[in-house]
């Protein structure tokens, strides 16, 4: 489970200080498939980079899987970050030097796994979203559907509990987006939280709950599917 | 750290491989320059018979007369006086022997026509010089005692001298004639084991002594004196060319040209015989010499010797340049370091939203930057051996090629605590440079360079 009590974000500038998030309350419980909408700026990003440890909160508590993240050194975060999260850009963040096996292998090497181990994960990820075959081929090789596929099989080949994914189809049209929703549905089905920033109603629609960002606060959840879910 | 550290490492490098090269030549010439200069002031600064250097003792008291004004320091003042130098030797001493010399040159020849004479340098000296200076030898021995002075004709022969006369040939009990005197052989020296010719205080690195030959011979063949001679132009007057003319004059006139040295093993026998000495300068006040007001005197190490001599003024002021050089080849450093590092940002920042901790971020850097600075340091050495080369040659110039290259390449060339110093300055000058831009690299927030 996922939980902001009162979170607050200040961004401060020479000149101006932005309140990126404004005493936001959010619960995402175990299994959800969560959209986050709002209009640009409204602070979906924010709230992602603090739900995925990136950034530091200047206000409120926040849970994650039952963990205070409050006063965490840098090394703890990022073995949270590393074994509880996977992060989806809109951008894809592939490494156009590695081969698609090796940028699903990035996030492995920062354990101490061993190669067999690291091997199974990359291939078994790969076979997920169906590009087990072209594992030694590079990104830009790829169409860009298919480069997302590979930014989500590198997201689930540590096996995360979070899926966190920043507008993951906004660099794709809509066939392509459609796969990539079906993709993360399956994920979901599987047993894995994900929480998605989109753009697209559509896709907004077909998740278990929408929450609604403006100007930094959470203005408005609606409850799309009432599925029962445990806590 | 472990195996994954070092394959970001190689991955990094591998990235900007230009940036990579740079780095390795900046560090490289630098450390060349230094190295060079480094090893040519710390082979100065070597002391010649490390072994021994901590127990043998050179003397010197300030004889001079008080006209002479000249700044001196101790390590610089004349020699004894012959007359001094036997007092000294006379007196009850504390030193475990005492061994005297003066520098003599000869014109060799042997029997055999084909073999062109030889105009050798050499020491004048005692049966002790063997022993206090722990001179080995490949054929025969020393003379005795009884030989110092009494005129006998024999010689002891340095290895190289007898490579060039007798062919290597065990030339012991074959006759030379030195000045047209006959001389028996009764010794050829080994290779010695020292880096310069300290025992006659010039500490030449250009050439060894060739020839050692008893006291008492040079003196009744009148043989040439060549080394430093510190004689008053009113002495000069009386004796005549104090090198060449009756050396019986410049025996009894209070000339300095005789080197004394002693072997003391003990704090105490070195503070025993600086009374001695003392005693020996206030006696000789009695006498009218010794007329300074306060004679300085010096009973110091070979050690203490070399240390108060120092590098020369040349070579001191090119490490100075050499260190500052190395100064800027770091500032260089660490620009390139930085746009190397700050090149991979996006990486990095997309490694730590995947997890890797800055201490991940940071071993790897550490990592690179150390193999920079190791390649760096190899490809300075390898640029330094030029570079000694180049001095080396240019030393070989200046001494019209009169020089031994043997001698003269020992100071020009690298040893294993040299290539340990530069890989050391290099490895850990590098760190230092990569300092801040692996400080910058590690603080780079995950996720920040992550935007479309
Ligand atoms: N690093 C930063 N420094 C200063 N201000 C920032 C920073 N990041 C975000 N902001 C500000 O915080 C607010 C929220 O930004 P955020 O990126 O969360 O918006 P968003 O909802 O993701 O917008 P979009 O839909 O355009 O991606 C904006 O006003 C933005 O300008
Ligand atoms: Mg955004």
């Amino acid at each position: 489970m996922l939980k902001m009590n009162n979170v607050s974000k200040f961004y401060r500038t020479n000149l101006i200080e932005t309140h990126a998030l404004k005493n936001v309350n959010i619960q995402v419980k175990d299994g959800e498939f969560v959209t986050i909408t709002g209009p640009s700026g409204s602070g979906k990003t924010t709230f992602l980079n603090l739900a995925g440890l990136l950034e530091n909160f200047d206000e409120g508590e926040y849970f994650l899987d039952g963990i205070d993240v409050t006063g965490l050194d840098d090394n703890a975060l990022s073995h949270l970050r590393n074994e509880k999260i996977g992060f989806i850009f809109q951008s894809f963040n592939l490494l156009s030097d590695l081969s698609l096996y090796n940028n699903v292998e990035v996030p492995l090497n920062f354990r101490g796994l061993s190669r067999k181990e690291r091997k199974e994960r990359i291939e078994h990820a790969l076979e997920i979203v169906g590009l087990a075959a072209r594992k030694h081929h590079y990104p830009n090789q790829l169409s860009g559907g298919q480069q997302q596929r590979v930014a989500i099989a590198r997201a689930i080949a540590g096996e995360p509990r979070f899926l966190l994914a920043d507008e993951p189809t906004g660099n794709l049209d809509s066939v392509m987006a459609r796969q990539v929703m079906e993709l993360l549905e399956d994920i979901n089905d599987k047993g894995t939280t994900i929480v998605m920033v989109t753009h697209d109603p559509q896709l907004a629609k077909r998740a278990n709950r929408n929450i609604h960002i403006l100007d930094g606060q959470v203005n408005d959840i609606r409850e799309q599917r009432l599925t029962d879910l445990a806590v | 750290m472990n195996i994954q550290h070092f394959k970001e490492a190689k991955q990094s490098l591998k990235t900007r491989p230009g940036l990579s090269i740079l780095v390795v030549m900046t560090m490289g010439v630098g450390i060349a320059l230094l190295m060079t200069m480094f090893t040519t002031v710390y082979q100065q600064m070597r002391v010649p018979v490390p072994h021994i250097s901590q127990e043998r003792y050179l003397v010197l008291a300030d004889a001079r007369p008080v006209e002479d004004e000249s700044l001196m320091e101790a390590w610089q003042l004349p020699s004894f006086s012959w007359n001094d130098a036997q007092l000294l030797l006379n007196m009850e001493s504390p030193a475990v022997r005492q061994s005297i010399n003066f520098t003599s040159r000869a014109v060799l020849e042997v029997d055999d026509p084909s073999i062109r004479p030889v105009w050798a340098e050499g020491s004048a000296t005692d049966s002790e010089f063997f022993t206090i200076f722990d001179a080995p030898f490949l054929f025969g021995g020393p003379w005795t005692k009884e030989t110092d002075m009494s005129g006998e004709a024999v010689m002891v022969i340095s290895k190289d001298l007898n490579d060039i006369l007798f062919g290597g040939e065990n030339s012991v009990g074959q006759t030379i004639s030195a000045q047209g005197v006959r001389t028996t052989i009764i010794g050829v020296m080994d290779d010695w084991p020292i880096k310069a010719a300290f025992y006659d205080r010039s500490f030449s690195d250009r050439e060894m002594h060739q020839m050692f030959i008893p006291l008492g011979f040079a003196i009744q063949n009148n043989l040439m004196r060549s080394g430093v001679m510190y004689c008053t132009p009113e002495q000069r007057q009386a004796i005549g060319d104090v090198r060449r003319d009756d050396i019986n004059q410049l025996m009894a006139s209070d000339c300095g040209w005789i080197n004394v040295w002693a072997h003391m093993n003990s704090q105490s026998s070195v503070q025993e015989y600086e009374a001695m000495l003392s005693q020996l300068v206030q006696q000789q006040k009695d006498f009218g010499r010794y007329q300074r007001e306060n004679v300085t005197t010096l009973v110091a190490n070979i050690n203490d010797v070399v240390s108060m001599r120092g590098a020369d003024d040349w070579s001191r002021t090119l490490l100075v340049m050499a260190y500052l050089f190395f100064g800027v080849c770091l500032v260089n450093t660490v620009g390139i370091l930085l746009a190397k590092f700050l090149n991979q940002s996006k990486r990095v920042s997309l490694y730590r939203a995947l997890g890797a901790s800055k201490s991940y971020i940071l071993k790897q850097y550490l990592i690179e930057v150390l193999c920079l600075g190791l390649i760096g340091g190899v490809a300075g050495l390898l640029l330094a051996n030029l570079g000694l080369e180049v001095m080396f040659q240019v030393e070989m110039y200046q001494s019209d090629y009169d020089g031994d290259p043997k001698v003269v390449r020992q100071y020009f060339t690298l040893d294993w605590q040299l290539i340990l110093t530069a890989v050391a300055i290099a490895v850990s000058s590098i760190v230092v440079a990569g300092l801040y831009p692996i400080w910058k690299i590690c603080n780079i927030p995950p996720a920040g360079q992550l935007k479309s």
